[in-house]
């Protein structure tokens, strides 16, 4: 019988190929770098939208502004510092500023750079054909915003170049965080960009002016960028090579970290956090945004519930415990990271958030629903991602405790913004991260010109909400920095009382970082610069 | 058999106009959209409009279907509505490559231990490979895809160093995505596979070659497996479009740039012309493939003939 | 004496002793004594449905599958009665603890009991995999019955629209079901139900149109029985091993599906979890916290492993050829 022979023949031929490719396969491994100072950053999957004129999204800015510089940039200390300009001027009134550039500025390639390519550049994001959603902070320019939705002319936008080293600009309303925004005012080769719609997917014409260029990209695995010899503080830049990984998924990133493939892991998971709590490796940055809960103000109309709401949530478990995320339970809705002159707003304008569940069942039963009787089941909705379920899970429970009873809903981010709009629910996750140094970028957010039936939040027309525009406005063309900030704490104080809003923590940004690494910088924002890092030799 | 294949190819043609049509408006009822107020807070409204008005998607969904028809006539996919500036045709082009070796890697090595596997243990009914292919074929089936994924990572790029984690590129990172990939197949292969060599092994023409003297080897590769293998090939048609188009999870977890990552992505951002471009490339995979398995069907099995 | 074939309806036929004496010495070797004594008919006549049942209780394997699955379905009933905790009920101060008297298997970042949350994972993992897979046989079945066996441009047609609903991307009307109908265990056996019986409804078809030219089919057709009931006595009968095979597949991969719509975050809504929500939710803390991940998962193989079981039984005993 000569199957007995074949089979277990066919067996050993089978083991024995497999251990030949393995033999050729293992070594590929170890391939070694380049005796350089290499980054190996990972940051999640790829950002949604890689063309930067086009960009909106936190994940695309982090990989732009290495690659791009403004008049501005943000320094070690994560505050704004001259950058391509060299001096600036601000008018009395504090609207018109004059900035001069830097003699022999040049874009990547080499070519000259002038004060004129930041205005063609700042015009051309703007224009209502490229219909860029990212110019929000565009819009402090005076004729930006007419320019940009189509009333009004390229030839209004006050910004101008008057020769090629000033640039002036004319200001909507005194911003005295200007400094700020025009760290994110950043010139394009527009010579390029007009010419070739491709331009940004192929190093050669992916021309930028920050401390690093693109040598290679590929959209779905990462970039690969290099110094840019051309960059003005070449001299201080240490790192030769940022490859620029996207991986998905954070346990795969935590291993690689681990193993050393990833010398800097910005992507973490509450396991990547456990593992290195009492490390140096892990560096936390604050983030100058806060997550809190939309309450439907049509459907739960009386103050009192919604604050017994807010006094049921033990924000310090649902952190520490549930999230396992070193976020800070929130105090109020501007968070740490914002300053009032020299000290932090938060700590000067208090906390005012508490959790009191003996308090949340009085005031629940004031406002004529003793533990929760004749209130309807409430309806949470959530995005579908880990944390935002648990959290979501978490306020579940708790309001249980006073007897208030919800169902989740949980819904793709695509689905979600549109749910929460038509307002059937009555409490969803919501949360915003600043853009500059001020409280006006997390409060601006309740202002009444943003509430309407259009938008998410409605909360208008209440004698608190009425003054809290008032408030918002009077801030707004408020110089003095004391007064401004006292209006500021004023307006956090009534959006508050009438609770809208349940805040629930600030955000923060950790980070892991190989202790061979150092002057990795995370602005307040989140956004990551390599510039000021350096690897010591091992 | 011309004849045969011509009125096919015409079916598959209709087959995906239908299949156009329906995922068209099928994605156009799905809630959410490319560009979403609520999403882009910070844009102000005007800008979505224009954004909206440039992709076309202010336009009655009749009109952008046909629009989308008249494109399409011209073999050109449209551009992506969230990776802005790039075309379907470039990432298609782009991801089709790495999910192509991967998944035509993992099929060869399904088939190469799957039939094996399930012939030796079904002539060998009740043996220790009998036992071994039953257990592997249920761990295979027991265990989702992410976990084999992380443990295979774990043991093989952790502890013993030997592969690594994460990437593409090189032999040694295919080895885990191919494993991974293979795994379920393999299992089901080994089960259809014995179980319809069981069933060809009593039958008559097996007995009377043996009879006529045929050697084993004979018997069972000639008519053993011949007659077998028909489940197989029926599993494999659409297999093969699935693996060679991309595993998500795979593709997902090891940082492969494939056409499974951007087509769940794609999904779930509402991405509505890279979800057809990728629906339409799949498609006509599938019909190839399956329209290939059909002429194996009757190259394999004299008992199925070419009906029109 | 030798019995050629043991298909069902034939006739056997026989040799006499005379006409082996005739054939050439050596072509044939004389059997051993035992093996004559097996040729001999000596079983009384049974129905093919008991002669099924009485093979599957013969078979330990498959008897010992259908043990787990009832202790199975006893846990996703009882489970959650026998012990005080509420599957949803959170408690902060026991939050991610090992196995101990109090909490069997450990409680989870919430401080709920995992027992508790397993065994109601149990029903909805068991339900969507027994529910999904029962109707995905039964429309593939059918189906694929009528394609393979009617032929022609009916299963031209039939085939071309398996093709067409295989190509359309099952996440978009999944997303719809569920969007639509809501995050609830029906939704997603609904949506299942979609194109699971895609790929038994071919194999069916392939089964059948392999079969269906054989004698015994022919034989059928000779003697006047109905289309109807060739197709259900002898064509499904006689392809039931393949069928048997898809589905105890279908049962896991229903499972795995339902786990992966929650691993892309459109599966059943929290705080309800199925067996593949639990396996998923432990992943990302596998190395500090292993046992959320061990029983959700030993749960799922033990249970898979079962209905395999289970499924080579019924194979064996289905199949009317393989009568022993």
């Amino acid at each position: 019988m000569n199957k007995k022979h074949l089979l277990p023949r066919f067996w050993s031929c089978l083991v024995l190929s497999c251990l030949v490719l393995a033999l050729f396969a293992a070594p590929a491994a170890f391939a070694a770098d380049a005796p350089q100072k290499v980054i190996n950053y990972a940051n999640g999957d790829a950002p949604p939208v890689l063309e930067p004129i086009m960009n909106n999204y936190l994940k695309g800015s982090y990989l732009v502004y290495n690659l791009y510089d403004g008049l501005a940039r943000i320094g070690k200390d994560s505050k704004p510092e001259l950058a391509y300009a060299e001096s600036y001027k601000v008018s009395d009134d504090g609207l018109t500023w004059t900035f001069k550039i830097r003699k022999g500025s040049k874009f990547s390639d080499g070519s000259p750079l002038t004060a004129r390519d930041w205005e063609e550049s700042f015009k051309h994001r703007l224009s209502p054909e490229v219909a860029s959603p990212g110019v929000d902070l565009y819009l402090f320019v005076k004729g930006a915003e007419a320019y940009n939705q189509g009333k009004g002319k390229v030839e209004d936008v006050a910004m101008k170049a008057l020769d090629d080293d000033t640039l002036e600009i004319t200001l909507e309303n005194p911003t005295p965080f200007f400094l700020d925004v025009v760290c994110y005012y950043v010139p394009y080769k527009m010579e390029l960009v007009r010419k070739d719609p491709e331009w940004f997917k192929k190093p050669a014409t992916y021309v930028g002016n920050g401390a690093f260029r693109v040598k290679s990209l590929n959209p779905q695995t990462g970039f690969v960028l290099e110094k840019n010899p051309h960059y003005y503080d070449a001299a201080n830049v240490k790192i030769d090579i940022v490859n620029y990984n996207f991986i998905a998924d954070d346990s795969i990133a935590l291993e690689a970290y681990r193993k050393g493939e990833l010398n800097v892991n910005d992507s973490i998971n509450s396991e990547g956090i456990k593992t290195f709590n009492n490390s140096k490796e892990l560096v936390i940055f604050p983030r100058i945004g806060t997550t809190y809960i939309s309450l439907q103000t049509g459907n739960i109309k009386d103050a009192r519930v919604r604050k017994a709401m807010s006094l049921a949530l033990d924000r310090e478990a649902i952190t520490k415990s549930i999230l396992g995320v070193p976020y800070i339970p929130a105090q109020g809705l501007v968070p740490y990271g914002i300053h009032w002159g020299g000290k932090e707003f938060r700590d000067v304008a208090g906390n005012l958030v508490k959790t009191d569940i003996a308090e949340a069942k009085k005031l629940l039963a004031e406002a004529g629903y003793p533990d929760g009787k004749g209130l309807p089941t409430f309806r949470i909705i959530t995005m579908n991602n880990q944390e935002d379920t648990d959290s979501a899970q978490a306020w579940q429970s708790m309001w249980k405790q006073i007897g208030i009873n919800s169902e989740i809903a949980t819904y793709e981010s695509s689905v979600y913004w549109d749910l929460i709009d038509p307002g059937e629910w009555e409490a969803a996750r919501d949360g915003w991260t600043g853009d500059y140094d001020d409280p006006k970028t997390n409060l601006f957010l309740w202002m009444a010109y943003r509430q309407g039936p259009e938008k998410d939040v409605r909360w208008i027309d209440t004698p608190n909400s009425k003054e809290y525009d008032r408030l918002m406005r009077a801030a707004d063309s408020e110089l003095d920095t004391e007064k401004r900030m006292s209006l500021f704490r004023d307006a956090e104080r009534t959006i508050l009382e009438d609770m809208p809003i349940i805040p629930l923590w600030h955000g923060v940004e950790p980070i892991l970082i190989k202790p061979e690494v150092t002057g990795i910088t995370k602005s307040n924002i989140g956004h990551i610069y390599f510039q000021y890092a350096d690897i010591a030799a091992k | 058999m011309t004849k045969y294949v011509l009125k096919r190819l015409l079916a598959a043609a209709i087959s995906m106009l239908v299949l156009i049509t329906a995922t068209f408006f099928l994605m156009h009822a799905v809630p959410g959209s490319p560009f979403n107020p609520g999403e882009q807070r910070n844009v102000p409204p005007k800008v979505l409009e224009n954004l909206r008005s440039k992709y076309g998607l202010d336009l009655p969904v009749w009109k952008q279907y046909l629009n989308y028809m008249n494109s399409l006539s011209h073999g050109n996919l449209g551009y992506s509505f969230k990776k802005l500036n790039y075309t379907v045709n470039e990432l298609i082009v782009s991801g089709f490559p790495a999910s192509a070796v991967v998944g035509a890697l993992a099929i060869v090595a399904a088939l190469a231990v799957g039939v094996p596997l399930g012939i030796t243990s079904a002539l060998k009914r009740g043996g220790w490979l009998d036992w071994l292919s039953m257990i592997l074929a249920t761990i295979g089936i027991s265990m989702p895809i992410f976990i084999i994924a992380i443990l295979l990572m774990y043991v093989f790029s952790m502890k013993l160093q030997i592969l690594p984690i994460y990437g593409y590129g090189t032999a040694s990172h295919l080895v885990i995505p191919v494993v991974c990939l293979a795994f379920s197949p393999i299992a089901y292969i080994t089960r259809l596979m014995r179980s319809s060599m069981l069933e060809v092994s009593r039958q008559d023409y097996i007995r009377s070659a043996r009879a006529r003297g045929v050697s084993e080897f004979m018997v069972i590769a000639k008519h053993g497996v011949r007659n077998s293998i028909l489940p197989v090939v029926t599993y494999i048609g659409p297999l093969i479009a699935i693996l060679l188009t991309g595993s998500f999870v795979v593709e997902r977890l090891f940082m492969i740039p494939g056409l499974g990552r951007y087509f769940v992505t794609a999904v779930s951002e509402r991405d509505y012309s890279v979800i057809l471009g990728i629906t339409i490339f799949y498609g006509a995979f599938i019909m190839l493939c399956t329209l290939l398995v059909d002429i194996a069907y009757a190259i394999i099995d004299p008992r199925v003939k070419f009906t029109d | 004496m030798k019995k050629t074939t043991d298909l069902p309806g034939d006739e056997a036929e026989y040799l006499t002793e005379g006409e082996i004496a005739c054939l050439p010495d050596g072509l044939f070797e004389r059997l051993p004594d035992g093996e004559k004594q097996t040729d001999v008919i000596n079983r009384p006549s049974v129905s093919y449905w008991e002669n099924a049942r009485s093979k599957l209780m013969a078979d330990p394997l498959a008897m010992a599958g259908f043990v787990v699955i009832a202790l199975m379905i006893a846990l996703a009933v009882a489970g959650p009665m026998i012990r005080p905790y509420a599957y949803d009920e959170q408690n902060y101060s026991v939050i991610n603890q090992t196995p101990d008297g109090d909490h069997w298997f450990g409680t989870d970042k919430f401080g709920r009991d995992l027992f508790v949350r397993v065994a109601y994972g149990a029903r909805i993992s068991l339900t969507v995999g027994v529910a999904a897979a029962f109707i995905n046989m039964v429309i593939g079945v059918i189906y694929g019955g009528i394609s393979g066996f009617v032929g022609g441009r009916t299963d031209m047609l039939m085939m071309r629209i398996v093709d067409i609903i295989m190509a359309v991307p099952s996440l978009l009307y999944i997303i719809l079901v569920m969007v639509f109908l809501g995050a609830h265990m029906h939704s997603i056996i609904i949506a299942l139900c979609f194109t699971y019986w895609l790929g038994t409804a071919r194999i069916v078809r392939a089964q059948i149109l392999s079969i269906k030219s054989q004698d015994f089919v022919l034989a059928a057709k000779v003697i006047g029985e109905s289309d109807l009931k060739i197709l259900l006595r002898h064509l499904i009968p006689n392809s039931m091993g393949p069928i048997i095979v898809t589905v105890t597949f279908l049962i896991p991969q229903a499972i795995f599906y339902e786990a992966f719509l929650s691993f892309i975050g459109i599966g059943i809504a929290v705080p309800v979890a199925s067996w593949g929500t639990l396996a998923n939710d432990s992943l990302s803390n596998m190395n500090t916290y292993p046992h959320l991940m061990l029983f959700p998962a030993l749960a799922i193989s033990i249970t898979i492993f079962a209905f395999n079981f289970i499924g080579d039984g019924l194979r064996d005993a289905l199949d009317p050829r393989l009568k022993r």
